[in-house]
């Protein structure tokens, strides 16, 4: 075979070359080309290799049902593999990389595999390499090594990708005939109109027709309807795949605005669309099928269709001396484009008998050099390109020279988006293919994928469902213009599977051509019981891969039917899972990619945090300093000198992070009351509490803090993780448990900063920067200026929780952190205070409260009211009450740090607990940490074992009280 | 002028937050206060008034306090300040329903008319949208989000 540029037509601009280099070699193109164009254009046949095999493989299709020629494209961080030759369109400087070879296309090493084809049928890698089992680890380096399709770009995505949400009331998708028909009429009627088209000029399968509309071209008609649409007002977008309907009729389109591989020429490289249409007209047209016969792969065979497109739209020919094989009379179209263009057809082969075939069709056969009918296409020869095919039309066979191939195997509709939107296919078998069975919710097919055949049928039902949904959108369906389409051949029998003449056990005669799957490879599948068509995919991986099927599916369905005897309807669809065609990750991720994974929430004083030196950790999308290093200290060193600074002398820290609720009304004490664990109705105004909520199975579900702040209002607090939670569950109580409430609930989280200052010297502190503020005792709460006051420890120091609004908060935080470093205080971060914390003994959500834990295991039960709340009846059950349940103890090592979540072992090797959480001791001087022990509260004094396999260590603790440090509270005074 | 779209700085306005003790609202007093239906946003005296949820709106302004206290004179509702929760980013231009809809999937075409109040998501961040007229609308985020959000509308304004 060897393609060149015709003299003229077509619809590139010849007055705009273009060069553009594949594996090193320069070629040239025109703009308008596409990738498989310009190759074909310069004669370059050869395209690729196959998957398994590596055969010679060559460009079969014009769009995106192109398995073979499949093209890294670009390079750097723009490289894109599996690039479809078919779909890319020419740029100037566009570099492409041919795949699945070494050390070159021409000359690829592993096409040895070709000629071990018979030792490699369907399934064998489920069976060759299950023994000696010791070898895995050799073949999986190997598989490892062959396997994959492409190769990854190597270096980061220069790139910006875009994303946007759109409505319409109808979404056109695919601008073909019905398309074009149904994207007018909706804009006619006053629709807001969205049109999609994958390609780059809308038109669809009158690309490839010699078809005369109104005296025009086809190619000139589709280009005045474009036009016409957005002189409508349709927002129309070109190289526009839409890849998936979703749940609630959500369409994904990904939007090209630039090539693979090619530097965008705005702010961005591919868009993803979102879109929610009130109505959806599905015109994704209909993919023409191969024939299946020995040899089926060469370089050089393709889809009649294409040929025309290529001749047509790109004023390519395929070949010099080309066969045409038809099977039925609408393909004679093809024929006839081919001969319009210039082409020289040497025979048309027909499969069926003479008399079948159609007047016009013969008309135009008669202008090729000779017409066969009754053909057997029995084999075509050749090596990297086609020359020859043996067929017989009797019982001798006979053989002809050519330079390609162009087989008609019939049309199968594209179902894809109609399936994914929860539409049903039915057989239809006077046609032999599946059809939509009616609309799919909103998505209402029309055209070559709901089956009409001719344009002017397309159009007729592109129009009449865009009428139907203007009407249902309280619009008046527009008259249709109906333009006049030629079209001379007869529609019958485009969809119908032509007679397989191939061997069903052939091992050349190929199904699926991007995976070598071939007639044999079915046979075997139904042979060894995989006959279900989804086992059939599995097994033998029909119809996986970058095309999924498009050319292949069907033609295997029948064959596995076939060999099932019974109707292909019998043996169903695979199913249509999205996308269409390939997504890039990029697209998909549209920039939420590195530092813009998720967004991070900040503190009202990070900036001053950020000042003072801290080194910040995410909890949850908070960043939140974990500790204020200086002078080159470890995360240990620093721990160590923070939390001994709150021991010694006093120490600030940025709390903002934490829950922060208003709850007012004159029900508000009976609301917390009921949904609080811990009494509520008995705090005094003036006063704080820590408070215990239950989940509704009795276990803790946070902790917190409640301030009354007046007669009918309270502040509540809640843990940093669970703050999001425990708003819901205040919500839902006050929605649904407690409607009738008279009680407001707000989050005021982000209103508040919040900061704790605590140790010895705290009240100095506070005071020199407060000094209005009276004197509290502990629990005591104030309203001072703007700000609230509380007398809270978590650290067990003397300590101050001062709640200030935002836009003091910076001024507020750099005063007391002034004052505190003059007393020789530090701020400090998370690890210090989990340090602190640990050894006073008070739990954490996350570490300690896990959500399996009850109040009586963590020895909160004091704070525990009886009567009526929530999580009350939960706690009630047995199973929380038994005395074998795991209790909060402490535990002590003198000499080595206690890993955290390391189950505890007892001298028999049994586990009986684990660490909760641990630290260093500062107070105390020793490794300390909390844990859940069976029987804890009875076990003090006794030594377990760490046992942390992960960290490979083995540390000895002894069980002690759960506080550690100042058991008596002394220095909370 | 059709794309065009500028943001501007952001700030942090005093809101108060309404809220009425009634399961369900208070929709006769509501309307005798002048306070905005479901979806909604009303200027009220000096102050901006957004609808949030049944019973609930957010009173946006430097003379809300006042504001405040007058609509709670009745003893239905109870206010909570807010200040300095929420951020505010001005977006003027025709392009600014475009630009949100880079990240946001309401149908702001159709939904984002004047005195409109809706509350969407740009992306990860929970925002709400009073829309001021036909080229300008306010955007409240959370103030905790307000940085990332920034820099994700201007990042969104490059590709528009």
């Amino acid at each position: 075979m060897s393609g060149s540029r015709l003299a003229a037509g077509g619809v590139v601009d010849r007055s705009r070359p273009l060069a553009f280099t594949v594996d090193g070699r320069t070629f040239s193109g025109f703009a308008g080309d596409t990738l498989a164009s310009a190759l074909l254009a310069s004669g370059s046949m050869l395209s690729g290799r196959s998957f398994k095999r590596h055969r010679p493989r060559g460009v079969l299709s014009a769009g995106p049902e192109e398995p073979n020629a499949l093209y890294g494209v670009g390079e750097g961080g723009r490289f894109e593999p599996n690039s479809r030759a078919t779909q890319v369109m020419l740029y100037d400087g566009l570099v492409g990389r041919s795949q699945n070879r070494w050390p070159s296309l021409e000359s690829d090493v592993l096409s040895v595999l070709d000629r071990a084809a018979p030792l490699l049928p369907a399934g064998f890698y489920y069976k060759t390499f299950k023994t000696p089992l010791s070898a895995w680890p050799v073949y999986e380096k190997v598989i490892r090594a062959l396997a994959g399709l492409g190769d990854p770009p190597q270096a980061p995505d220069p790139d910006a990708y875009g994303e946007r949400f759109a409505h319409a009331d109808m979404l056109v998708i695919g601008l073909g005939v019905a398309g074009l028909a149904a994207a007018r009429a909706a804009a006619e009627a006053g629709l807001r109109v969205l049109a999609v088209e994958q390609d780059s000029v809308a038109g669809g399968a009158m690309q490839g027709a010699a078809t005369r509309v109104g005296g025009f071209s086809a190619a000139a008609f589709a280009a005045e309807e474009l036009g016409r649409l957005r002189e409508l007002g349709v927002r129309v977008l070109v190289r526009t795949t839409a890849f998936g309907v979703y749940d609630h009729g959500l369409v994904g389109l990904v939007q090209r605005l630039a090539e693979p591989g090619q530097k965008p020429g705005g702010a961005i490289s591919q868009r993803l669309w979102k879109v929610r249409a009130r109505h959806v007209v599905l015109a994704a047209g209909a993919i023409e099928r191969p024939l299946v016969f020995d040899n089926n792969d060469r370089p050089g065979v393709m889809l009649a269709h294409a040929g025309a497109v290529y001749a047509q739209r790109f004023g390519v020919a395929v070949g010099q001396n080309v066969v045409f094989v038809a099977n039925h009379d609408h393909d004679y179209q093809a024929v006839r484009a081919l001969l319009e263009a210039g082409i020289r057809i040497a025979a048309v082969l027909d499969q069926r008998p003479l008399a079948d075939i159609g007047a016009a069709a013969r008309q135009w056969a008669a202008h090729a050099v000779d017409l066969r009918s009754g053909v057997r296409l029995l084999d075509a020869r050749g090596g990297r390109a086609i020359e020859s095919i043996r067929f017989s039309t009797d019982a001798t066979p006979s053989v002809l020279a050519c330079d390609a191939l162009l087989c008609a195997g019939g049309w199968t509709p594209t179902l894809h988006l109609h399936a994914q939107a929860r539409g049903r296919q039915a057989f239809d078998a006077a046609r032999g293919v599946f059809l939509p069975d009616g609309a799919a919710g909103n998505l209402a097919p029309a055209g070559a994928c709901n089956g009409a055949v001719t344009p002017q049928d397309c159009w007729r039902e592109g129009w009449r469902a865009a009428g139907e949904a203007a009407v249902a959108c309280g619009r008046k369906a527009p008259p249709d213009p109906a333009p006049r389409f030629e079209h001379e051949c007869d529609a019958e029998g485009v969809h119908a599977m032509p007679p397989l003449h191939a061997d069903r056990r052939s091992k050349t005669a190929f199904v699926d051509f991007q995976n070598d799957v071939t007639l044999a490879d079915i046979a075997i599948a139904h042979q060894e019981g995989y006959q279900s068509v989804e086992h059939l995919k599995r097994y033998t991986t029909l119809g996986m891969g970058t095309d999924q099927g498009k050319t292949s599916n069907l033609i295997g369905l029948h064959v596995m039917a076939e060999h099932r005897q019974q109707s292909p309807d019998l043996a169903g669809l695979t199913t249509y899972r999205p996308p269409y065609t390939p997504v890039t990750i990029a697209a998909l991720a549209h920039g939420h990619t590195g530092a813009h994974l998720e967004p991070v929430r900040r503190s009202p004083v990070f900036a001053d945090l950020a000042e003072a030196g801290a080194a910040f950790q995410t909890s949850g999308l908070w960043l939140r300093p974990r500790y204020f290093p200086t002078r080159g200290e470890t995360l240990a060193q620093a721990a160590m000198r923070e939390a001994k600074a709150v021991r010694d002398c006093v120490g600030l820290t940025d709390a903002s992070t934490l829950g922060k609720f208003e709850v007012a009304g004159p029900d508000a004490a009976a609301f917390l009351d009921l949904i609080y664990a811990t009494g509520v109705r008995s705090l005094k105004v003036g006063k704080a509490r820590y408070a215990v909520m239950l989940n509704d199975d009795g276990c803790v579900f946070d902790d917190g803090t409640i301030w009354r702040v007046a007669e009918e209002r309270y502040f509540v607090t809640a843990s940093t993780a669970r703050s999001a939670a425990v708003l819901q569950r205040l919500e839902l109580f006050r929605e649904f448990v407690a409607p009738h409430s008279r009680v407001v609930l707000c989050d005021v989280t982000e209103a508040w900063a919040a900061f704790v200052v605590a140790g010895p010297a705290s009240r100095s502190v506070v005071m020199k920067v407060l000094p209005q503020l009276d004197e509290l005792g502990p629990q005591d709460m104030a309203v001072h200026q703007s700000m609230r006051v509380s007398r809270i420890s978590y650290s067990g120091e003397h300590a101050y929780e001062i709640y200030a609004p935002p836009a003091t908060a910076s001024s507020c935080w750099r005063a007391l952190l002034a004052e505190v470093r003059k007393a020789g205080g530090a701020p400090y971060g998370l690890e210090a205070l989990e340090w602190l914390r640990i050894e006073k003994g008070h739990v954490a959500v996350g570490a300690e409260i896990d959500g399996r834990t009850t109040a009586a295991d963590l020895g909160l039960h004091r704070w525990i009211k009886k009567g009526v709340h929530a999580g009350s009846a939960g706690a009630s059950r047995p199973a929380l009450a038994s005395p074998d349940r795991w209790r909060l103890v402490g535990l002590r090592s003198e000499n080595a740090g206690i890993p955290e979540g390391a189950p505890l072992v007892d001298e028999a090797g049994v586990q009986v607990g684990r660490v909760t959480s641990s630290g260093f001791g500062v107070g105390v001087g020793a490794h300390i940490a909390l844990g859940l022990v069976r029987h804890g509260a009875e076990r003090h004094g006794e030594i377990l074992t760490a046992a942390s396999a992960t960290r490979r260590r083995n540390v000895r603790v002894r069980l002690t009280q759960t506080c550690a440090y100042d058991p008596e509270g002394a220095r909370l005074a | 002028m059709p794309d065009t779209c500028s943001i501007d700085d952001p700030d942090f306005p005093v809101v108060w937050r309404l809220s009425s003790l009634q399961a369900g609202g208070d929709g006769a007093q509501r309307d005798a206060h002048g306070l905005p239906a479901p979806g909604k946003a009303a200027s009220l005296q000096t102050s901006r008034v957004l609808w949030r949820a049944p019973g609930s709106w957010l009173l946006i302004g430097e003379r809300s306090a006042d504001l405040a206290a007058e609509l709670t004179a009745g003893k239905t509702r109870l206010a909570c300040e807010l200040t300095g929760a929420l951020g505010r980013l001005r977006c003027r231009g025709p392009a600014w329903r475009l630009l949100l809809q880079t990240a946001c999937p309401l149908d702001l075409q159709a939904d984002a008319v004047r005195d409109s109040c809706l509350a969407s998501v740009f992306g990860p961040f929970d925002i709400v949208i009073d829309v001021l007229g036909e080229d300008t609308a306010d955007i409240y985020v959370a103030r905790s989000f307000l940085q990332d959000f920034e820099a994700a509308l201007h990042r969104a304004l490059e590709q528009i």
